[in-house]
């Protein structure tokens, strides 16, 4: 019935193991990967800072140079000490697990993400979570909940800002500082540039809204350009789908009349007749 | 053989409006695409749980990062092959440039909206692809190469830093996730709607995976290309009496010259 020779011999008919090829390929990447449920609470032992420092003392020291040791050492007891991230010396200090180091971030947000306890020191609460929406935090957090045996590479908090030696951004000693960024980012970014310690800063989600101060420009620029063209293009799409629907109810309608006028006349002869 | 005469009824006689390398690259495009938005949506929220959930469907977040990328790649492919093709076929003078946007779907477009709203009696007569379908198509065109583009600076960011400002790959990531949000949406709405509902041919219109569409449907969504298609099938049926009058005499003489059994 179909006269197009050109069709049955098209060369190209090779291309239909593609998507047969294509999905074995997605159902062999599909490896599942067992859950478990995260079984961390945070240590309420008390072990004086006397015992910390006869166990680890440079880690003692560089907490204390810190910008937490010396806030605590001077007298505010809000600032982190030993006990706040770790668990009992006598015990053994628990540091070098795949469980600890997804609980990091985790560890400092019970600080950091808290606004009361952060507004007395004019420090961002937004930290935990922006982090949690870049790649870092995102895979961080989903294994942290998923899978607390995984070993991952992906950055946590002291990664960048340091363990123990923890600084503002404004001291030169930070691992954050302006002068330190490259280097900081090389650890694992072997070929890091100046321009790319920008490409990561604790950036607010892309699906906040668009902001001129908390936003780079660029971001800024791209976040605008959605929130107009999602809804002119979506509020335009939607408009003419309204509107062909209601034609065709309509069209639908008169059909109907019409066919009902048509009957009519009919009708009507045979009732006189009766 | 292909038969040569169309005894069948003008209402079931079909025509073939897609041809074999058209349809597949729609259902892979089809088949990449849906893979990319539900392997990409969990991720832009991933920390909520439902989205967890999802992704350990896909073996986890590492999982579906995998599946995620290699459709992007199949996809890359399938549009450098399109691309390719649609390149040559500009400079053939055989192929008519149906997609190609005119000032007529802009004319088209004002008409279609008057004749829905009652204004004027008659729809606007379409070629082979009319202005939502042109549309549709320059929007995934534009989305593709936004989606490619900012897919590979998140897949190598060191890369594109070494040229480009940093703040870029975050921009990056927020085009990519603002444009796949507004891709999938036109695609549940606009695709879906004028593919399934529009024509009367809820549930599904099939001839973009049979490639064939009935002779009454062209007649009325695309009149103009009906046109050409008519004139080329004159052509050809001429061309091809011409052909099986020289190849009958050609059988005959070869018929005579061997022994049949």
């Amino acid at each position: 019935m179909i006269k197009n020779n050109k069709l049955i011999v098209n060369p190209l008919q090779w291309l239909w193991f593609l998507p047969i090829i294509y999905l074995a390929t997605l159902l062999s990447a599909c490896t599942n990967n067992g859950i478990t449920q995260s079984t961390y609470e945070p240590d309420s032992d008390e072990v004086s800072l006397v015992d910390w420092e006869e166990s680890y003392p440079a880690q003692y020291a560089d907490w204390a140079d810190s910008v937490h040791g010396e806030a605590y050492l001077s007298g505010d007891t809000n600032a982190p000490t030993c006990n706040d991230c770790h668990d009992s010396p006598k015990e053994g200090v628990i540091v070098n697990t795949a469980t600890f180091h997804l609980e990091i971030p985790s560890r400092c947000a019970r600080c950091h993400n808290d606004d009361s306890l952060m507004e007395q020191y004019d420090i961002a609460t937004d930290v935990y979570e922006t982090y949690l929406a870049d790649f870092h935090g995102t895979t961080i957090n989903y294994y942290a909940q998923t899978d607390q045996t995984a070993i991952r590479d992906e950055a946590v908090c002291s990664d960048c800002h340091g363990s123990h030696a923890i600084y503002p951004q404004e001291d030169e000693r930070s691992s954050v500082a302006k002068v330190n960024l490259q280097a900081t980012c090389a650890q694992c970014h072997p070929n890091a540039t100046e321009s790319f310690t920008s490409a990561y800063g604790h950036y607010r989600p892309v699906q906040s809204p668009a902001s001129s101060t908390s936003d780079s420009t660029i971001v800024f620029i791209v976040k605008l350009l959605y929130q107009a063209l999602i809804p002119i293009t979506l509020g335009g799409m939607l408009a003419y789908i309204v509107l062909d629907i209601s034609f065709r109810a309509r069209r639908k309608k008169t059909a109907q009349k019409n066919t009902a006028e048509q009957a009519a006349p009919i009708s009507t002869p045979n009732e006189s007749k009766e | 053989m292909t038969t040569t005469t169309q005894t069948t009824t003008p209402s079931q006689e079909v025509l073939v409006r897609f041809d074999l390398s058209e349809r597949i690259q729609h259902l892979i495009m089809m088949l990449s695409f849906i893979t990319l938005a539900i392997t990409g949506l969990p991720q832009s929220f991933a920390t909520a749980g439902w989205a967890q959930a999802w992704m350990e469907l896909f073996g986890g977040i590492a999982g579906i990062r995998r599946i995620h990328h290699m459709a992007a790649v199949i996809m890359v492919f399938i549009f450098i092959y399109h691309t390719i093709i649609m390149v040559t076929n500009l400079f053939r003078k055989d192929i008519k440039r149906w997609m190609l946007p005119k000032k007529q779907d802009f004319i088209d477009a004002v008409q279609s909206v008057k004749y829905l709203l009652g204004k004027v009696p008659e729809s606007p007569r379409y070629g082979r692809f009319d202005f939502r379908q042109k549309l549709e198509y320059w929007t995934l065109i534009w989305g593709s190469v936004l989606m490619a583009a900012t897919g590979m600076m998140l897949m190598f960011p060191t890369f594109f830093a070494t040229f480009l400002p940093g703040e870029f790959i975050y921009a990056a990531k927020a085009a990519h996730g603002l444009e796949a949000l507004l891709a999938v949406a036109a695609i549940v709405s606009w695709h879906m709607y004028n593919a399934h509902f529009a024509h009367g041919i809820f549930p599904i219109d099939k001839s973009i995976f049979t490639g064939k569409i009935s002779v009454e449907r062209m007649k009325e969504e695309h009149p103009l290309e009906y046109k050409v298609w008519l004139a080329n099938q004159q052509e050809t049926s001429a061309q091809e009496a011409i052909d099986d009058a020289e190849s009958n005499t050609q059988a005959n003489n070869e018929e005579k010259g061997s022994n049949h059994v």
